[in-house]
């Protein structure tokens, strides 16, 4: 039984790593005077969990960040601390996250 | 050659107080010796510092005049010097004034600032970073990333350890033994939306508090 126990463990494990994807996105934001859209560069992005666990980064020159081997779930994206979105990891290997305005 | 950043501040408190001991007792011996072979010599000095004025006579007078020309000798620039180790970095200040279309003041929250030439480069797969400052612990966040879609990284250099770095304090030189490695990240084959277009969050529905 002991045996038959381990062998699920190492099954569901194996599973999660195998579905654990990596992230792109890019936040964007809009000049209030001429109205255009733009990445932001080296904004703060925290991808938080449901426990309150969170992995951080920054956007680069062009706006886009990334995050690997992230488990599928639901998650929120709090950018540079004070905006908060829902996103939700589906299953694959690679994901893109739409563009989040700031 | 490895010396902690303490064992430094100390051989520099050190030397600032060897220089404030030689500035208030050097100008003894001129006295001393004045005392001693010409003890009823009638050397004057007067003068004042600030608001107080001062006469003094004998051995004392030699010491004020003694003590006034170290005051004003290149001395004074050696003290600045050692000063400067404390604060190897110059900090420069400057105000910014925008104004909007109108002419009307405003202050812009996207202003980037880019330095020519910039003080740090990558040179095929090496990074230079040249950061001023004496305390590792305010050092930045190393952010690096494959532009165009590629992967990213963070190096926090404030928090590396010990064993992941080969420091030489004498040439202020640190070498990250753990390098930096970057993975172009798997996307899905939909072309990634353009500015202004697919947002998670459109305006008015967020999902969450701005």
């Amino acid at each position: 039984m002991k045996y038959l126990m381990s062998l699920l463990l190492l099954f569901l494990l194996a599973c999660n790593s195998a579905y654990a994807t990596d992230l792109r996105g890019r936040i964007d934001t809009r000049n209030p005077y001429n109205g255009y859209f733009h990445p932001l560069p080296r904004a703060s992005v925290a991808l938080v969990d449901v426990n309150g666990q969170y992995v951080g980064t920054y956007t680069g020159g062009d706006g886009f960040y990334y995050f690997y081997n992230v488990p599928p779930g639901n998650y929120v994206l709090v950018i540079n601390g004070v905006k908060r979105v829902p996103v939700s990891i589906p299953p694959q290997q690679g994901f893109d996250i739409p563009p989040i305005l700031f | 050659m490895e010396n902690s950043p303490l064992a430094i501040e100390i051989v520099l408190a050190a030397l600032s107080g060897l220089i404030l001991v030689l500035v208030v007792a050097l100008p003894l011996l001129p006295a001393i010796l004045i005392y001693k072979i010409f003890p009823d010599s009638h050397i004057k000095a007067s003068g004042t510092i600030g608001a107080l004025t001062w006469n003094a006579s004998g051995a004392f007078a030699a010491y004020m005049i003694v003590l006034g020309a170290i005051l004003f000798s290149p001395l004074d620039r050696l003290t600045s010097a050692v000063g400067g180790f404390y604060t190897p970095a110059w900090t420069v200040e400057m105000e910014i004034h925008g104004y909007d279309q109108n002419a009307q003041p405003v202050q812009f929250n996207n202003i980037e600032m880019i330095l020519n030439p910039e003080i740090h480069r990558i040179s095929g797969n090496k990074a230079v970073l040249r950061i001023p400052g004496l305390k590792r612990s305010d050092w930045p966040v190393a952010h690096f990333q494959i532009v165009g879609g590629g992967g990213s990284m963070d190096v926090n250099l404030a928090s590396l350890r010990e064993d992941e770095i080969d420091v030489d304090h004498f040439s202020k030189h640190v070498k990250i033994l753990t390098p930096v490695v970057l993975r172009q990240v798997t996307t899905s084959s939909d072309p990634y939306p353009p500015p202004g277009a697919g947002y998670l969050n459109q305006p008015g529905n967020d999902g969450g508090d701005s």
